[in-house]
């Protein structure tokens, strides 16, 4: 009895090491796999003006109802110089400096909340230096509602169209200054 | 030339030689007061005797109550309360923050700015007179600052609340919204209703009929638009932006480079309607702050209300685009000097208007700025010229004591 206890004994601990070390093995090659793989897009569209690319993305395509729907706005720079944008007004919600707006549309391409329409803008200039190659970023959330005077109202399942707004501003490349006014190509989401 | 001359001459050079590189070293230490404030002639209220400090006791006239029993609640994105030039008047201040999916507004003491558009306000109504930095409209002013975290129509009705309810007199907007809510309207109103004064801005969209909310509250919000340095409507074609226009407008204030306290504790350049509107809101705070002027004290007793101040602001203006009331300038460009008169025509402060008054004026007639004889407390209309036009608003007055 007691010799086949010492016999079981240190194969047990043995193929314990064996075991925990094949698990950290795994764990760390699954880690690194995964790493190592291209970060997961979302739906993206955007618009090319010379000198900038203005773009909206979202995590995913379908929602659950009440949940609440990520929008980034963004505006790079695809010039090797300096690009200044003028606003003159904006938006400072939460402390986030918004000078792009973003709306969206119903199946009928009815207008069912525009953020600008909610909060209330700053009425004073705001400028935004990129340098070559700089991206800059507004990121939003929307609580599947409409917009005044509906707006505590969830909208109904369906598919909605999102569309960026760069709002007007005053692009300044060189000593060249022009108004743009962007909008991007919408993407489409799906409320169940 | 004789010896006489070529002393003179020798000690001029003396003096402008050691003398004057101690003024100019000096410079940067001194308070500077910004455009704005000297094209709405706020220093003639509180600096008579020129000598770039607020007056103080014989000399300090009507403004020697000061203004603290005025209280202008600012509505924006806070401050930053430990500025050098902002942190003696500010008493205090609430966050609004509206509830997500919910028109529940709560509110804390979490009144910090992280923008610096709040600070730039707060600067143009209220900096201190302290021999640095720059000074505001009305430098004895205490400021309640409101701060509106989600920038919601409904925070800003919960702010305007608070402020009617916590005794402020005064409240400045540089908000806009582009729709009317209901609950924001009745906040307007139960301000106006309760003898509380807001001013708000118009807006930045170039548009004619366009002003924003709440400033398109006819009845119960003074709409201000914004002017640069020549007297014009303030626009930028290059951006696509400028003062909006409408029937609600009512009255323009400096809004273009306006120097005033930053966000990181120094100063900068600020403008557009946000700028203008505290001008305004200064100017009232000036008003409330002095005497009660009999000509218009309509319920006679003895005591401004909104509807006084407001008619007294808006018929005391210069005059600026078509003659008259116009939708591009509204009744005109906001005059501090001539609003805070009382009586009218009293511009050495003697309670009454009289030969001292005419003499003021006298002596400096014909004369522009930047000219020896000119002195701006004779340019009572502040068409910055002195002319036949200044005498005549103190003749039409001559006679008039104050009533204590």
């Amino acid at each position: 009895m007691s010799s086949s206890k010492r016999s079981i004994f240190p194969h047990f601990r043995r193929t314990l090491l064996l075991v925990s070390v094949l698990i950290v093995a795994l764990v760390a090659a699954t880690f690194a796999y995964l790493t190592s793989l291209p970060p997961s897009i979302g739906p993206r569209a955007s618009i090319i003006s010379d000198p900038v690319e203005f773009s909206i993305e979202m995590d995913k395509t379908d929602f659950e109802k009440d949940e609440n729907v990520s929008v980034r706005v963004s505006l790079k720079n695809i010039s090797n110089r300096t690009v200044t944008l003028k606003w003159g007004k904006y938006h400072s919600p939460e402390g986030q400096t918004i000078c792009f707006d973003f709306h969206v549309l119903d199946v009928n391409n009815s207008l069912i909340y525009h953020f600008s329409q909610l909060h209330g803008a700053l009425l004073s200039s705001k400028t935004i230096v990129l340098n070559a190659s700089q991206l800059w970023v507004n990121y939003f959330r929307w609580y599947q509602e409409f917009d005044y005077p509906q707006d505590l109202v969830k909208v109904p399942a369906g598919v909605y169209s999102i569309v960026g707004l760069t709002n007007r501003v005053g692009l300044t490349i060189g000593n060249e200054t022009r108004i743009v006014e962007l909008e991007t190509p919408s993407i489409t989401i799906r409320i169940r | 030339m004789t010896i006489l001359d070529i002393r003179v001459l020798l000690v001029w050079s003396i003096v402008s030689i050691v003398v004057a590189p101690c003024f100019l070293v000096t410079v940067d230490a001194q308070e500077t007061r910004p455009w704005g404030i000297e094209r709405v002639h706020a220093q003639c209220v509180w600096d008579k005797n020129n000598d770039t400090a607020v007056d103080e006791g014989a000399n300090a006239g009507q403004y020697t109550g000061s203004n603290e029993n005025v209280t202008v609640a600012i509505i924006d994105t806070g401050v930053n309360s430990s500025h050098p030039d902002l942190q003696d008047n500010i008493i205090g201040g609430r966050r609004f923050y509206q509830e997500e999916s919910s028109h529940i507004v709560h509110d804390d003491a979490d009144y910090g700015d992280v923008d610096g558009h709040g600070t730039a306000v707060a600067g143009i109504v209220a900096a201190v007179d302290n021999d640095d930095g720059v000074i505001g409209t009305a430098p004895r002013v205490q400021i309640f600052i409101m701060k509106l975290y989600k920038q919601s129509q409904y925070e800003a009705a919960a702010a305007i609340n608070y402020a009617v309810e916590h005794n402020c007199k005064i409240i400045s907007i540089s908000f806009g919204w582009p729709t009317n809510i209901t609950e924001l309207f009745f906040a307007c109103q139960n301000a106006y209703n309760n003898n509380v004064f807001i001013v708000a801005a118009a807006g930045n969209d170039n548009k004619t009929n366009d002003i924003d909310y709440p400033a398109k509250y006819d009845n119960y919000v003074l709409a201000v638009g914004a002017t640069n340095q020549n007297d014009s409507r303030w626009t930028n074609p290059e951006i696509g932006y400028g003062s909006d226009m409408g029937p609600e407008l009512n009255l323009m204030a400096p809004g273009e480079g306006i120097n005033t306290t930053a966000l990181d504790g120094g100063y900068g350049n600020f403008d557009m309607t946000s700028a203008a509107t505290p001008h305004v809101a200064g100017v009232v705070a000036l008003m409330w702050a002095g005497r009660v002027d009999d000509d218009w004290d309509g319920l006679n007793l003895g005591e401004w209300n909104v509807c006084e101040l407001y008619s007294k602001l808006v018929n005391k203006t210069l005059d600026l685009g078509q003659p008259g009331r116009d939708d591009e300038f509204g009744e005109g460009l906001v005059n501090a000097w001539r609003a805070c008169q009382v009586p009218e025509g009293d511009l050495d402060d003697s309670f009454n208007v009289d030969l001292f008054d005419i003499v003021i004026v006298a002596r400096a007639f014909g004369s522009q700025p930047n000219e020896s004889e000119w002195n701006p407390l004779a340019n009572i209309n502040i068409d910055e010229y002195i002319d036949i036009f200044d005498i005549v608003i103190v003749a039409a007055n001559f006679g008039k004591v104050d009533q204590p």
